[in-house]
């Protein structure tokens, strides 16, 4: 009873599945009516007594499309690894939850599948990463989300017993909230939630960790989507619901945002590993994400939510080009790396457009993004963290630059080890990611028309 | 006399079952027959059968023996429920007892008598006879404690009958308090004596609050909540647990309804007492079952401190009396807690691994490391009722864990409570996903494997398992349920 073997053709059946799900996303997009403000597609799902509601809006569609766009990927990149049932099952997995998250409109059933995300992320890091500190980065991933989150579940709770009803349109709706000190406290509750999985400034410990002893796949998708809940959840609950404790503490996130991009920043420039280099990158762009966020200005929340976009395909596509060295040499320290364009020139260029995209250089996805924010800060006034972002921008130029010169370019130490190029696999999953990077950078208008109207709509 | 069918045919076939049993184990024509298989087809005959006379009189409230025995929608719920626990346990225990070499058919024979138990407990409306029920339970308890018949098991036997004894006495004083200043024994005429406290002289007032601290330790102790809880890791870690699977699936839903019966029925003008003493041994019990749980590696003990902090929450329910529809969800809490307790020890029912003697129950949670190596799918039943009894979404327990945070955010009693309990929650959450850790991350021992779970038993745990995945689904119907449930006591 206990020793059914799964079938071997699981592996096309979970690429099958995803890949059709990239599709549905797809057709999702083109069928989108950019015109409209409020949710479209929306539809419920009864089973028995209970009922599921879910929409998609300007903003989801977008996390949709770079779910269903990372997930094929990192099973084409898993491909023939050890664990393989078990990966594909709980990417899948973790794909089918994440849908959840971004199309339903019950904020328990956010709650609920934001935290269930958790339960195939902690093992597929259990299963695939290979030090002893595995354990310690997973515990903190899982503790720094349990109990960011535990006080909004209160929260809650506590709107349940005003409203009686936790889905989207009736918590706006209504004017349930008696007075201001109320909404003060849950408002942290939530930002406390979000904040961890951004994540803000004293909240970060747990990323560079869960990203070293993570997969590659884990990695790519943490930066790529997991971090990404946290602002979307800004977006969708925080700031909707809680507009007037939202423009109280505007100053504080902004101050924390402030010196999380800077202190992360320079942090980068002093690591010697290249995942952790990424990874604190990762955390100054998600700062200046919610610096934007934060701005109250129409540009600067665009901006933010390409960026998003952006630095999730850059992100992702810069731990893919890590996961490719790391199955060649088995170590991340910059230390052993020189000289690879001798021997890896296709890698090297794929790697040098991904770097070029994480300064954020014209014509890449994320200065679109970066520029946006920036102008939008300048134009409400938020000169300090004008400042910031551009002490950011500066500082992510050096360490990028620094790293891809460290590890490309110089004189080849070592060379008894051969150097092989990238192989058809990951030729296949570099390649679009560069052509979104691309894609967004150069005409970012096909994204931006939707989430326009979006951000019109919803905030102003 | 048809209104309380259920437990004569119980008593009956229990003892009938019995009397085969003595008749054949001893048949020296025979050559001396072990009969474990044939009682336990009998007895479980006996509990579906039951099942279906239980059926006859659903929703029909019901009074026998001079309104000794009272029957309302709720003590059918629990009966319905313990009798198919009852059937699940004699299933799961089989082929451990085999092991074990418990082969005594009194091992069913006992099942079935702490099935009667508790279905009297439940409806009984009388001191004296609750008392003597109780002491019948606890009695078929302590011999259940002691079967394993070697050293450890027989110390826990003691362990349990002196403690236990002690508390029987202590709760003996409280009701004799409520006796001596009223005069009265039946739950319906307490509870019009206690009905206005003004009524009531000082002396007498003082001597029904000596009452409530005397009948609330010994009902605490039954139930291990905090100051009394010292003795229930010994006796899990030792007993067999076959055993232990009974003590754990049996005391807290009747208990539960008896606790009511006092404290709402009887002892509803002295709220402003009682609810301090829940207040603080649910709350020392949420705090100490935790910080017990996080140092234990046997997975007994783990379960047993994890329980202590379960029915702290579930006790807390208690605070939020003032409306039956915020109680129903602590009731809840127990279905679903009570349950789910039921799968684990299932599922410890089911772990041997191979040693290099022979086949060894688990008993350290280290001995798990590397089952996911060993036994992908198993690994996830593990992984699924770990999470699922940590509290965490979308699992049973955490429907049943919001729903009584909303009943005291609702009832705003003690705004600094639902703030405490999560915190205490997020800490709680680490040894069950040690655990966890455990089976997925450490690797495995050379002299360790798993073998592969017995068929009934299999069918119990991937039962419990489906509906813990999919209670999401029927999580309003339960909660409409145990509503329906909770107001038939005030009826």
């Amino acid at each position: 009873m206990s020793n059914i073997e799964f079938r071997k053709q699981t592996k096309q059946d979970y690429i099958v599945l995803s890949v059709l799900l990239y599709i549905g996303s797809v057709i999702l997009w083109l069928n989108y009516d950019p015109f409209r403000f409020a949710f479209q597609y929306e539809w419920s799902l009864k089973i028995w007594d209970y009922c599921f509601y879910f929409g998609i809006d300007g903003l989801s569609l977008f996390f949709i499309y770079l779910t269903t766009f990372l997930i094929p990927l990192c099973l084409i990149f898993n491909w023939s690894v050890k664990n393989e049932s078990t990966n594909f099952a709980s990417l899948v997995a973790i794909e089918l939850l994440l849908l959840v998250v971004f199309t339903t409109t019950d904020l328990l059933m956010f709650y609920i599948f934001f935290e269930a995300i958790l339960i195939p992320f902690f093992i597929f890091i259990g299963i695939n990463a290979y030090r002893k500190r595995k354990t310690h980065a997973a515990y903190l991933l899982f503790f720094y989300t349990i109990a960011g989150s535990i006080f909004m579940l209160v929260a809650i709770l506590s709107i349940y017993t005003y409203t009686g009803s936790l889905d989207l349109y009736i918590i706006l709706d209504r004017n349930y909230l008696e007075n201001f000190n109320m909404e003060k406290i849950i408002w942290i509750t939530f930002f406390l939630a979000f904040a961890v999985k951004v994540p803000i400034f004293p909240f970060h410990i747990w990323l560079p960790e869960a990203h070293v002893e993570a997969p590659t796949e884990g990695s790519v998708l943490l930066a790529g989507i997991l971090l990404k809940l946290g602002t979307y959840g800004i977006l969708r609950f925080l700031m909707p619901m809680f507009p007037a404790a939202t423009a109280y503490y505007t100053p504080m996130v902004v101050t924390l945002s402030t010196l999380g991009i800077v202190y992360t920043s320079f942090i980068t420039l002093r690591q010697i590993d290249i995942k952790r280099i990424i990874a604190y990158s990762s955390v100054a762009h998600m700062n200046l994400c919610v610096l934007g966020i934060f701005s109250a200005n129409i540009t600067a929340i665009s901006g933010s939510i390409l960026l998003m976009i952006g630095h999730g395909v850059v992100s992702g596509g810069l731990f893919f080009a890590i996961g490719i060295l790391y199955n060649r040499m088995h170590t991340k320290l910059i230390k052993y790396y020189s000289g690879l364009i001798h021997g890896m020139p296709m890698f090297a260029f794929f790697f040098f457009v991904l770097i070029m995209g994480n300064i954020s250089l014209p014509l890449t996805s994320n200065f679109i993004g970066e520029f946006l924010i920036l102008y939008g800060l300048y134009s409400s006034n938020q000169i300090y963290g004008l400042l910031a972002g551009l002490v950011g921008i500066f500082v992510g130029t050096l360490y990028s630059i620094v790293l891809f010169n460290k590890v490309i370019f110089g004189i080849r130490e070592n060379s008894d080890k051969k150097l092989i190029d990238l192989n058809w696999k990951e030729l296949n999953v570099l390649l679009p990611i560069v052509l979104h990077v691309v894609w967004i950078g150069v005409y970012p208008n096909s994204f931006l028309d939707i989430i326009n109207t979006y951000v019109m709509y919803n905030y102003f | 006399m048809l209104s309380i069918l259920n437990e004569h045919y119980l008593l009956i076939t229990s003892l009938l079952i019995l009397s085969f049993g003595i008749i054949y184990r001893f048949a020296t024509h025979l050559n001396y027959p072990t009969i474990q298989t044939s009682i336990n087809t009998l007895a479980i005959l006996a509990l579906v059968s039951a099942i279906f006379i239980m059926a006859i009189d659903l929703n029909i409230p019901t009074v026998a023996f001079n309104s000794l025995f009272v029957k309302d929608a709720i003590t059918i719920g629990v009966e319905l429920t313990t009798t198919l626990l009852a059937i699940g346990i004699i299933i799961a225990a089989k082929q451990y007892n085999k092991k074990e070499n418990i082969a005594h058919f009194e091992y069913t024979i006992l099942v079935l008598f702490v099935l009667l138990s508790v279905h009297l407990l439940i409806t009984v409306e009388e001191l004296f006879s609750f008392y003597l029920i109780l002491e019948f339970q606890s009695i078929c308890l302590y011999i259940l404690a002691s079967l394993k018949k070697n050293k450890y098991s027989v110390e826990a036997a003691l362990k349990y009958f002196i403690l236990g004894s002690f508390a029987s006495i202590v709760l003996l004083i409280g009701f004799s308090f409520i006796y001596g200043i009223s005069g009265l024994t039946h739950f319906e005429d307490l509870s019009i004596f206690f009905k206005d406290k003004t009524l009531l002289l000082p002396e007498m007032e003082i001597i029904t609050k000596y009452a409530i601290i005397l009948i609330s330790i010994g009902i605490f102790f039954k139930i291990y909540m905090a100051p009394m809880h010292l003795w229930v890791a010994d006796i899990y870690a030792q007993s067999p647990t076959t055993s232990v699977i009974i003590f754990a699936s049996s005391s807290l839903m009747p208990f539960y309804v008896i606790f009511f019966k006092f404290y709402e029925h009887i002892l509803s003008e002295f709220y402003g007492f009682w609810k301090h003493i829940i207040l603080l041994t649910a709350i020392l019990s949420i705090i100490i079952g935790t910080i017990g749980a996080m140092y234990q590696y046997s997975i007994k003990r783990l379960l047993a401190y994890s329980s202590i902090a379960n029915t702290g929450y579930i006790f807390l329910s208690f605070l939020t009396i003032e409306s039956p529809l915020l109680l129903a969800n602590g009731l809840l809490y127990v279905f679903i807690y009570t349950i789910n307790t039921f799968g684990v020890f299932t599922l410890l029912l089911t772990s041997k691994i191979n040693t290099n003697g022979g086949e060894e129950y688990i008993e350290n949670i280290y001995q798990l490391a590397g089952l996911y190596k060993k036994n992908t799918l198993y690994s996830l039943v593990w992984m699924i009722y770990f999470y699922a009894i940590a509290g965490l979404p979308p699992f049973s327990v955490f429907f049943a864990k919001i729903a009584v945070f909303t009943s005291l955010i609702y009832s705003n009693t003690f705004v600094w409570i639902p703030i405490l309990i999560a915190l205490i929650t997020v800490i709680s959450t680490f040894y069950y996903i040690r655990v966890i850790q455990i089976i997925y991350f450490e690797d495995e021992k050379e002299t360790y494997g798993l073998t592969a779970i017995p068929e009934g038993a299999g069918f119990i745990l991937y039962g419990i398992l489906t509906i813990n995945i999919l209670y999401l689904l029927v999580n309003s119907e339960l909660s409409a349920m145990t509503q329906y449930f909770i107001l038939s006591l005030y009826a």
